[in-house]
């Protein structure tokens, strides 16, 4: 039987091996990346450059396994592992979440797919329904020049520094144990040899459904019945504020409660659109 | 536990070299430019300058250029890259600047033919109003906006390629409709910047007709005569319509020049900024090139960029190229020693330009208001009354929509001429031939197909050069003909006492049951317009210029050169013919 210390350190020493393979095979994969033709050099990276094929599975899958990790870290900790942490601490290493989801997302975006241009569209238009806000928001997040640009920033500059800012606020280290990194690294190389990626529909086409990432399938859902500023905005926003306040409350289990209401009423949401679509 | 480390690095190793295998084996996708040429291999070069070795075929009509697998390589292709709706993709990847220019230009706007449409038909106070193709569906719906989407929005940049039957399936498709060749339809079409003229008339064909009056011919009436061995005249125009063979203009018949021979890029793709009218946004004038200035030609600028995408036209920095009148260098317009030479954009054939003789019939200072075309040109082609008639019982093609929609025009004249120029006064302040355009008659019929509305909704009038440029009309045509001074065809007498006209028309409108005014008088003896412009400072001539016009009548019968001393201060002329009554010359009538 596993002891909780070695499940909390196989839970985030593999969430930290699996972001630094994903920080460098995404370092690679910039130097072919464009993004005035996003679709272009992510279809050339994938097919055309050297290497490109495996690099782009690598920081896929690494990415993939990174947020797993992470969101089973967190859960884990809240419900197993539960330990009181100044409010500084807390916070920057729970802002790790959202942020690692928004990454994600751009991520999604930066594909330049018809998928990943209409998420793009969507996150305009849901920050545009901010009231009074929304206008000024947009152009933190969208260049009506070159759409993928600002989404270029926050993917490889802005939000893999802070986590790994994050990171280091957590652990005083951003490596993750050689044993961890070794077996990350095998899993990854493996999985990216195994299976290939989706091939992004050209943004030229069109298609009768497209899915967000998986992780914002439950907010996809949510907008068919709430408006975008509730479904996109308010509901996350709500979700985080819940774990980011857990250190302010003297008894933190009604939070909790709500909390795991909250992800469980997200994952039927995400099982229910899988089931509809 | 302890070898753990060692295992996992021999597994990293081996997956490592898994990697490179797989590699070696795809190495066959990095070759060539885009993976599509792998199946059309048989593809000939777009021009020179869009090679297939380089650019491939994904640049310009997107797809997945690096699959092998043809639903995936080919999902998202699309047919017609130059497509206005899609264009910033495609053309736009490279051409970014022009891109912004077309989607503001005329041809893409309509704003010309709109505004003035919603002006003629009472639903706009002015014809300067700001409303385009593209803002057209925020507009208050009314018969003038039904009639525009069923009748004329068959003709602008942003229509699809390939929509609609025979010559409209050709018009559209934005940079493609000017830049397309479809010279072989086995074979990829050809881009290029010297464009045919046919491109130019498969829209400019109708309306004020320039792109057939240019090429001397005159759409008819449609009898179909003279007949051919006992069929239609083959002297045919699409839609059914026929022509007749006049004088073609000069440019055309001497030089054989095509339309981009005068109209500069920016004078048909516009200056970035939405203009209302053509006369805002064309830049080329007559004097350009038969009275020029010239700019030296600089290192790595448009007109040498325009020569080299040309291939005809030589042209090499330190040239001397004339200026058009908004700044443009005309790039086959240069100065060769004293001699001012086109070439031809077609071909490059160099043809010798006559320039403006400085002799009196140029320089005389009652003329300086003429502009060129007021003398110059040789016919106009006349289209009077215009009869829009709705049947709200039937349905047509909205093509903006491209939706069939209920009510259906039918448009139909009264008569059609080719005669002398009438001459009034251009939106630019200067005299220049007039004609009709359009004289609406409007009437509609409801579902049931019973009359409901008919009347006049305006008899109107446009001013515009009619691309027939030959030798000067004599000066009797303009200073005695009732029909050029706008009064229309009929009898023109003057009472020199009163200072009055008298016009008696020949064209019985009210017998006609066409209004009040012949469909040919645009003015009334008083000099009051009797007929509408589409341009807020586009006139018929006043009273005055009517006078000043008449004055001159009796003596250029005899005296019809601009050098006889008399015309050198006619004004005293006229006078002392006036008070010396002994010495009246014969013709005179004082």
């Amino acid at each position: 039987m596993l002891k909780k210390e070695e499940i909390r350190a196989f839970l985030g020493e593999t969430c930290l091996a699996m972001m630094i393979i994903s920080i460098i095979s995404g370092v690679v994969i910039i130097f072919h990346y464009d993004y005035h033709a996003p679709y272009k050099t992510t279809q050339f990276i994938t097919y055309a450059a050297p290497f490109g094929w495996f690099l782009r599975r690598l920081h896929y899958w690494s990415s993939e396994f990174f947020l797993i990790f992470l969101l089973l870290h967190t859960l884990w900790h809240l419900y197993f592992d539960y330990k009181r942490h100044s409010f500084f601490t807390w916070l920057t290493v729970t802002l790790s979440v959202p942020a690692t989801l928004f990454v994600m997302f751009t991520g999604f975006i930066l594909k330049g797919d018809l998928e990943g241009l209409s998420a793009l569209l969507i996150m305009k238009n849901t920050l545009f329904s901010i009231p009074l806000f929304g206008s000024y928001i947009v152009p933190f997040f969208i260049n009506t020049q070159d759409k993928c640009y600002i989404p270029f920033l926050y993917h490889c500059f802005i939000i893999p520094l802070f986590l790994l800012f994050s990171t280091f606020i957590h652990l005083k280290r951003i490596f993750s144990k050689s044993l961890y990194t070794f077996c990350s690294c095998a899993l990854c190389l493996f999985i990216s040899l195994l299976f290939s990626l989706h091939v992004g529909l050209p943004p030229s086409s069109s298609a009768k459904l497209l899915k967000g990432p998986w992780f914002f399938w439950g907010i996809q859902e949510a907008y068919e019945f709430l408006s975008p500023f509730m479904a996109g905005i308010v509901m996350p926003f709500v979700f985080f504020v819940l774990l980011f306040s857990l250190p302010l409350l003297k008894d933190e289990k009604p939070i909790k409660f709500i909390f795991s209401v909250f992800v469980f009423a997200y994952c039927l949401l995400s099982i229910y659109f899988i089931m509809v679509t | 536990m302890k070898y753990a480390k060692y295992i996992l690095t021999i597994v990293i190793v081996i997956l490592i070299l898994l990697a490179f295998i797989i590699q070696k084996k795809r190495t066959h996708y990095v070759r060539g430019k885009d993976m599509c040429i792998s199946c059309h291999k048989e593809e000939r070069d777009v021009s020179k300058s869009h090679p297939k070795s380089i650019m491939g075929c994904s640049t310009c009509h997107l797809g997945n250029p690096y699959v092998l697998n043809k639903k995936e390589a080919c999902r998202g292709v699309i047919k017609h890259p130059s497509d206005l709706s899609v264009c910033e993709e495609t053309c736009g990847d490279c051409h970014k600047d022009l891109i912004e220019d077309v989607k503001n230009s005329l041809m893409a706007t309509n704003r010309g033919i709109i505004s003035s449409l919603l002006y003629q038909w009472g639903f706009s106070p002015s014809p300067d109003k700001e409303i385009d193709i593209d803002t057209l569906k925020n507009e208050k719906k009314n018969i003038a906006i039904d009639h525009f989407n069923k009748m004329c929005a068959s003709c602008h940049l942003w229509k699809k390629l390939g929509i609609g039957k025979g010559e409209i399936g050709t018009r559209g498709g934005g940079c493609a409709d000017c830049h397309l060749i479809n010279d072989d339809r086995k074979k990829h079409p050809l881009l290029t910047t010297r464009i045919p003229s046919e491109n130019c008339t498969k829209c400019h064909n109708r309306s004020d007709r320039t792109g057939l009056s240019y090429f001397g011919k005159f759409e008819s009436e449609g009898y179909g005569t003279p007949y051919e061995n006992g069929h239609l005249s083959s002297n045919r125009l699409s839609g059914g319509r026929f022509f007749y063979h006049l004088p073609s203009d000069i440019h055309w018949s001497k030089a054989k020049m095509d339309c981009i021979d005068c109209h500069t890029m920016k004078g048909v793709m516009g200056w970035g900024s939405r203009k209302n009218h053509l006369e805002a946004q064309e830049e080329i004038q007559c004097k350009d090139c038969h009275s020029p200035h010239f700019q030296e030609v600089e290192k790595d600028t448009l007109p040498l960029t325009l020569s080299f995408l040309n291939e005809k036209v030589p042209l090499k920095a330190g040239d001397m190229v004339a200026v058009a009148s908004r700044g443009s260098l005309l790039y086959n317009v240069k100065k060769v020693k004293d001699k001012v030479i086109l070439y031809r954009k077609r071909d490059g054939k160099p043809i010798e330009i006559k320039l403006m003789k400085k002799n009196a019939y140029h320089t005389a200072s009652y003329h300086k208001n003429l502009s060129c075309s007021a003398c110059h040109s040789r016919w106009i082609p006349q289209c009077y009354g215009c009869h829009e008639v709705l049947f709200k019982g039937s349905k047509q093609k909205n093509w903006l929509t491209q939706k069939i929609e209920e009510g259906r025009w039918v448009e139909l004249r009264s008569y059609l001429r080719f005669a002398y120029p009438q001459l009034g006064v251009g939106e630019n302040g200067k005299i220049m031939p007039i004609a009709p355009g359009c004289q609406t008659y409007l009437s509609v019929f409801d579902k049931d197909y019973n009359l409901k509305q008919k009347n006049i909704i305006h008899l109107g009038i446009a001013a515009f050069d009619p691309h027939t440029t030959g030798k000067s009309r004599p000066c009797i045509e303009c200073h005695s003909y009732p029909k050029t001074l706008g009064f229309g065809e009929g009898s023109l007498s003057f009472d020199f006492k009163n200072n009055t006209f008298n016009f008696r028309p020949l064209y019985d409108a009210k017998k006609s049951h066409l209004g009040n005014v012949a469909l040919d008088q645009m003015v009334d003896e008083e000099g009051k317009p009797l007929q509408i412009t589409s341009r807020l400072h586009a006139r018929p001539l006043n009273k005055k210029e009517l006078l000043r016009m008449w004055k001159p009548s009796a003596c250029v019968v005899c005296h019809d050169r601009y050098d006889d001393k008399i015309y050198k201060d006619f004004d005293r002329s006229f006078k002392m013919f006036i008070r010396e009554k002994g010495k009246r010359c014969s013709g005179s009538p004082y």
